[in-house]
């Protein structure tokens, strides 16, 4: 099946890609919707210029629609660049990301649906500890690119999701509450690497802040191996 | 032993992640030993004390192709069917199917009948998730246990613990699972 894989730069979308690959169908294009709107429900994320690079490193076209990213109107211009995907790359089925979200499913699901397409969540509702760790040994490389919940706090910006990150992050749910794979907005990740990229993405410039608990690591500069 | 009924369609690998998965997770974590099987190789074995038969994607139609009664083979132990697996139940019980998409968080309201029966007791009113482009309707072998403001949300068989949710319990109604695997313990259920 051909299929359009929605693109925020972060883990989840790139792992819900690989595992449309690894079970046999063709990821035809990605889809990164660029929103103005820091507040966005649905799209916004660390560093989401930077998914040209990563479609680049994959050899994987890559169809970018902007939005204001008004609530409920920001799914039009979802909409709009899912039927370019359909109209560009023959599109038959759209994969997210999503692992509890319902806000964001729901509305993806209905957009497919309107436009007679699959839509897969391979990642829906999995145990956040094993997913991790299947990034980590499948080959991914993946960096914290914001925090947003205590007690992550600055010195989690530009960490490497590895085994040690993982250990952290089991004791800190204990404690906090906080969801493993940062599925609650916790977190941010940004992926350097995956197992079907072709190049990988070298960070060469960064500017990190952080204020009021909450930071980002903004990637300015970076480069395909 | 729980046996989890796979009826995605298999040429579709990744449905499993998303729509067997959970279920089994679910189950695990209970402390319920559990099977995942497909639904064109059911067999039920000898262990087997319930069985949940699990839903699919919205696009998938490959189930309605398939029968699920003649594989049970004379099963009258509890059963859950989720969303696709409740649509199979009644419609090869004398139901049919009709046409009905709902997609998102819904209410559902338990009836009078919902209200005293052992799954939903004490649950008057709560929020599921709705995935479907189908429903069925309830012959007379059935009874609503809850409702939402469009259709029947959740059945039961008038005479064996057979229960059907329309929308998914899996996502934030974990609860109803794992009340439906505490009844599958009892040991006068099984064959008749």
């Amino acid at each position: 099946m051909r299929i359009g894989a929605l693109l925020s730069g972060g883990k989840d979308s790139l792992y819900a890609a690989w595992r449309m690959i690894q079970t046999g169908h063709e990821i035809a294009c990605f889809i990164t919707i660029q929103s103005r709107n820091p507040e966005s429900y649905m799209f916004h994320t660390p560093n989401i210029d930077l998914t040209r690079l990563q479609a680049e490193a994959a050899g994987i076209p890559l169809v970018v629609q902007e939005t204001d990213g008004q609530k409920e109107k920001e799914l039009d211009d979802l909409k709009t660049a899912i039927q370019q995907g359909v109209h560009e790359y023959g599109l038959e089925g759209i994969v997210t990301g999503a692992i509890q979200s319902v806000y964001q499913l729901s509305r993806i699901e209905r957009i497919c649906h309107q436009k007679n397409l699959w839509c897969f969540s391979p990642l829906w509702l999995c145990d956040q500890e094993s997913y991790l760790h299947s990034l980590v040994s499948e080959g991914f490389e993946v960096i914290i690119a914001g925090v947003f919940a205590e007690p992550l706090d600055e010195t989690w910006l530009g960490l490497k999701i590895d085994i040690p990150f993982i250990e952290r992050m089991k004791t800190i749910n204990k404690k906090y509450h906080v969801s493993p794979a940062g599925e609650g907005g916790e977190y941010e990740s940004f992926v350097c690497n995956a197992p079907f990229f072709k190049k990988k993405i070298n960070i060469i410039e960064t500017k990190t802040w952080f204020e009021h608990g909450a930071g980002g690591y903004l990637i300015t500069r970076a480069e395909l191996d | 032993m729980i046996l989890i009924v796979d009826l995605t369609d298999p040429d579709i690998l990744v449905l499993f992640d998303e729509f067997v998965s959970p279920i089994q997770r679910i189950v695990h974590q209970c402390g319920y030993e559990n099977q995942v099987v497909r639904i064109e190789s059911v067999k039920i074995p000898p262990s087997c004390t319930g069985i949940i038969i699990c839903g699919t994607a919205l696009a998938d139609t490959w189930y309605r192709s398939h029968h699920l009664m003649s594989l049970l083979n004379g099963w009258t132990g509890p059963i859950l069917g989720i969303c696709a697996g409740m649509q199979m139940l009644l419609t090869e019980t004398g139901g049919e199917t009709v046409f009905l998409t709902d997609i998102g968080m819904i209410s559902i309201r338990s009836t009078d009948m919902g209200r005293k029966d052992i799954l939903l007791n004490g649950k008057d009113e709560f929020s599921g998730y709705a995935l479907h482009k189908y429903t069925a309707t309830l012959s007379s072998h059935w009874i609503a246990l809850a409702i939402s403001d469009i259709t029947v949300q959740m059945v039961k068989h008038c005479s064996n613990s057979w229960y059907g949710a329309l929308f998914h319990p899996e996502v934030r109604n974990e609860w109803i699972i794992e009340r439906f695997a505490a009844l599958t313990m009892p040991p006068d259920y099984g064959y008749e």
